[in-house]
């Protein structure tokens, strides 16, 4: 009889971590076909782009770093989804893999690897794309069916910089309008993030603080509060990218403090800097806080601690 | 007098208990038995008989001093072997081999004991050998002396049984129902405690009614009541129990009886009793052997110190070839390379499974926090872990790692499986090693 021998817990849950990525990728699902009903098939084409070079990006990595892959566990697919969720549909290939290798390989594995890197890897690879590369993001094409002369439009933001006619609540939430591929499109959005709170996936305690915080501090800016939340990409951000496990803190009281912080630097980003779009540069800002966060918000210990080095 | 609280964390891990309704059964005697003396928490007993010696069912074999619990003869014979061995477990312990005669004759010298005060109910108690029997074997007679200052104002039954498999305990309550209550209103009473209250998870409707039933008929209400307390491991934890059951918190790096509670398993109690009525010392032990590879799984009745092997074979053999034996629960319980392991007092189950016995591989830790939701003392498992890894040991301290009780929900949970308690248990070594080495007086100074 060959005994194997270890040590208890001998009983493992049903979780795993290529099981959680997948459940988020699922979850991106509904916006991914959204953006390709809203901006044609291109919309795709990119994401798979993005998600074909964070596997080869990820992959490679791991060998030169002599570990075992972690292309498996699925988080680079999700952060390919991500990145690709937040470029126009019009943008290059070329780019968008460039921004995604960047992503994966200097954001992520420079880093250690999963559970281990700073910055949330999509946001922090579209930052480079938009700092690097502007003239990528410097047009988003409008949804498919309007005349040929408007084939690129007016981002909300844009349009309330410029003073022009916003456009509807409706138009907004079914995302009817020029914008990222995977951010315009709230409904399809929030169907995958309460797709999330029901697998206790993730949680509402930094989103809540984010999204509350926007409406509450641009309404006291003089901005239409409902129309500042649909807009821009707040809701990728709220719902996938404020609850990256890695990038975040624990606790929910870290959490809070994470979402008031995004939230609070979209709003002023929004109402006083010349760039209309503030959620990547908050969510990027407010990754650096999360050791100092994490180290004031941990659990109490029940019963107290009996310390002897400390 | 109680009510429920609140208590942190906790996962629900597939009960898998198939033999709730399978009543205890005695098995043939074994041929030999082999008794370690260091069935306890404390210093293990010397050995009192000699090789050739004959001994009955409760013959005293094993005597101590300080924290001890002496330990008897659970089959009669002859001593065939006495000496020093080192145990499958890996410790070096006295250990006493009797060949059985098959007869199981009681020693005809015991008596049913008698006490008038306190301190004479423990030293009764100490001479049942008994030992916490929920798997912490520490010895029941020191836990029941309050330390100097400190009194009892709540004895807490722990009948919570949440490790997956186990049924022992639960057979315990509705077989011997009345000996559990009666068992709870002596040591309540001996002991000049008010109150007690007996814990029992709500999957256990059967045993929290009968109990309580019981509890009338005695006329006991106004000191002994029965607390249901959510299904949710590790209910059954002493911190646990107490936390639920009066909302007070051990102090860390204390004990129970810090915050006035005496906390005793179910079949302790029990079995203290039962002492008590026969005068018979604790010889065997109520063990659930279950598992996909036992043949007819159930509860049994074996005399402490059958290697595992006969008592899997006595109830009916494998089925196939296990690829783990847990003595214990699932949870909490430790593997055994061989099947020659004896039977020690705290044991209560044999599980032999195949069935999930290869865990998946450890993958990098993804800060989900999900081991932090689990923890029911509150801790930062993954970050002890971390610091476990990197042998750190003030990072150790400064996250608690001594207030853990390895209970398993972290690890659990972990959809990284990473072995978060085995590391735990590792840093624990590390911590306690760095302070005696902080401690120590420097050489020449």
């Amino acid at each position: 009889m060959n005994l194997i021998n270890e040590a208890s817990p001998h009983f493992h849950g049903d979780s795993m971590t290529f099981k959680i990525m997948g459940c988020v990728c699922l979850a991106l699902v509904p916006t991914l076909i959204a953006a390709t009903v809203l901006y044609g098939l291109g919309a795709p084409l990119l994401v798979l782009v993005c998600i074909a070079t964070a596997l080869v990006c990820e992959h490679l990595c791991c060998i030169i770093m002599h570990r075992e892959s972690t292309a498996g566990d699925l988080s680079c697919v999700v952060t390919a989804m991500l990145l690709a969720f937040t470029l126009p549909a019009s943008c290059p290939f070329g780019i968008a893999a460039l921004g995604t290798a960047f992503a994966i390989i200097v954001v992520k594995m420079l880093f250690g690897g999963i559970g281990t890197n700073v910055f949330n890897p999509a946001v922090a690879g579209r930052i480079f794309i938009m700092v690097a590369l502007p003239s990528a993001l410097s047009s988003y094409p409008d949804v498919m069916g309007k005349p040929l002369d408007a084939i690129t439009g007016a981002t909300p933001l844009a349009m309330v910089a410029s003073g022009a006619e916003p456009y509807s609540y409706m138009d907004m939430l079914l995302g009817n309008h020029a914008g990222a591929l995977g951010e315009t499109c709230i409904i399809t959005l929030l169907i995958g993030y309460i797709f999330l709170l029901a697998v206790k996936v993730v949680d509402g305690w930094a989103t809540v603080p984010f999204i509350g915080t926007v409406a509450i501090v641009t309404a006291l800016g003089g901005q239409d509060p409902v129309y500042q939340v649909l807009s821009g990409g707040l809701a990728l951000g709220a719902f996938f990218m404020a609850t990256d496990y890695t990038t975040t803190p624990m606790t929910p009281k870290g959490k809070i403090i994470f979402g008031i912080g995004c939230g609070l630097i979209t709003a002023l980003v929004r109402l006083f800097a010349s760039a209309p779009e503030g959620v990547a540069f908050s969510i990027l800002f407010m990754n650096m806080f999360v050791p100092l966060i994490d180290r004031y918000t941990r659990t109490q210990p029940v019963g107290g601690v009996k310390n002897a080095l400390v | 007098m109680f009510s429920l609280h609140k208590t942190l964390g906790g996962v629900h891990p597939p009960q898998c208990k198939d033999t709730r309704d399978c009543p205890v059964t005695s098995i043939d005697p074994p041929k030999q038995v082999r008794i370690p003396l260091n069935m306890h928490i404390g210093a293990p007993c010397k050995p009192v008989v000699a090789e050739g010696d004959h001994v009955y069912v409760g013959t005293l074999i094993g005597d101590g001093e300080g924290l001890y619990a002496p330990i008897h003869a659970s089959v009669s014979g002859t001593v065939t072997f006495v000496g020093t061995e080192t145990l499958p477990t890996g410790q070096t312990a006295p250990v006493v081999e009797i060949a059985s005669d098959g007869k199981m004759e009681h020693d005809p010298a015991i008596a049913v004991p008698s006490y008038t005060t306190k301190e004479e109910f423990i030293d009764c108690v100490r001479a049942s050998g008994m030992v916490g029997l929920g798997g912490a074997s520490f010895p029941t007679w020191f836990k029941m002396r309050a330390p100097k200052g400190k009194e009892f104002e709540y004895l807490l039954i722990n009948a919570m049984e949440c490790e997956p498999f186990i049924t022992s305990d639960f057979r315990q309550m509705l077989e011997h129902t009345e000996r559990v209550v009666e068992g709870v209103a002596r040591c309540a009473r001996a002991l000049e405690i008010p109150a007690a209250c007996i814990g029992v998870e709500n999957n256990k409707p059967e045993a929290q009614d009968a109990l309580e039933a019981m509890i009338k008929e005695k006329g006991y209400e106004d000191f002994i009541e029965v607390l249901r307390v959510p299904t949710k491991y590790p209910a059954g934890g002493e911190k646990v129990v107490i936390e639920a059951a009066t909302g007070r918190q051990v102090p860390a790096g204390g004990l129970p009886a810090d915050v006035g509670c005496l906390v005793m398993n179910v079949t302790t109690v029990s079995m203290v009793e039962e002492f008590f009525r026969s005068g018979m010392p604790l010889v065997s032990k109520v063990l659930t052997i279950a598992g996909d590879c036992v043949a007819n799984p159930g509860n049994y009745e074996v005399p402490i110190g059958i290697s595992v092997h006969d008592a899997v074979e006595a109830t009916g053999g494998l089925s196939k070839d296990p690829r783990k034996i847990i003595m214990g629960g699932p949870m909490m319980g430790r593997t055994i390379s061989d099947i020659d392991c004896p039977i020690l007092k705290a044991n209560n189950a044999i599980l032999c499974i195949e069935d999930k016995a290869i865990l998946p591989d450890e993958t990098p830790c993804i800060r989900c926090g999900r081991c932090v939701r689990a923890c029911p003392l509150g801790l930062m498992p993954f970050a002890i872990d971390a610091a476990a890894r990197a042998h750190d040991a003030v990072k150790l301290d400064e996250f608690a790692v001594m207030n853990c009780m390895e209970c398993g929900s972290c690890a659990f949970a972990c959809p990284a499986h990473r072995r978060i308690t085995a590391s735990i248990h590792e840093g624990k070594g590390i911590y306690r090693s760095e302070v005696a080495r902080l401690t120590q007086p420097v050489k020449g100074a």
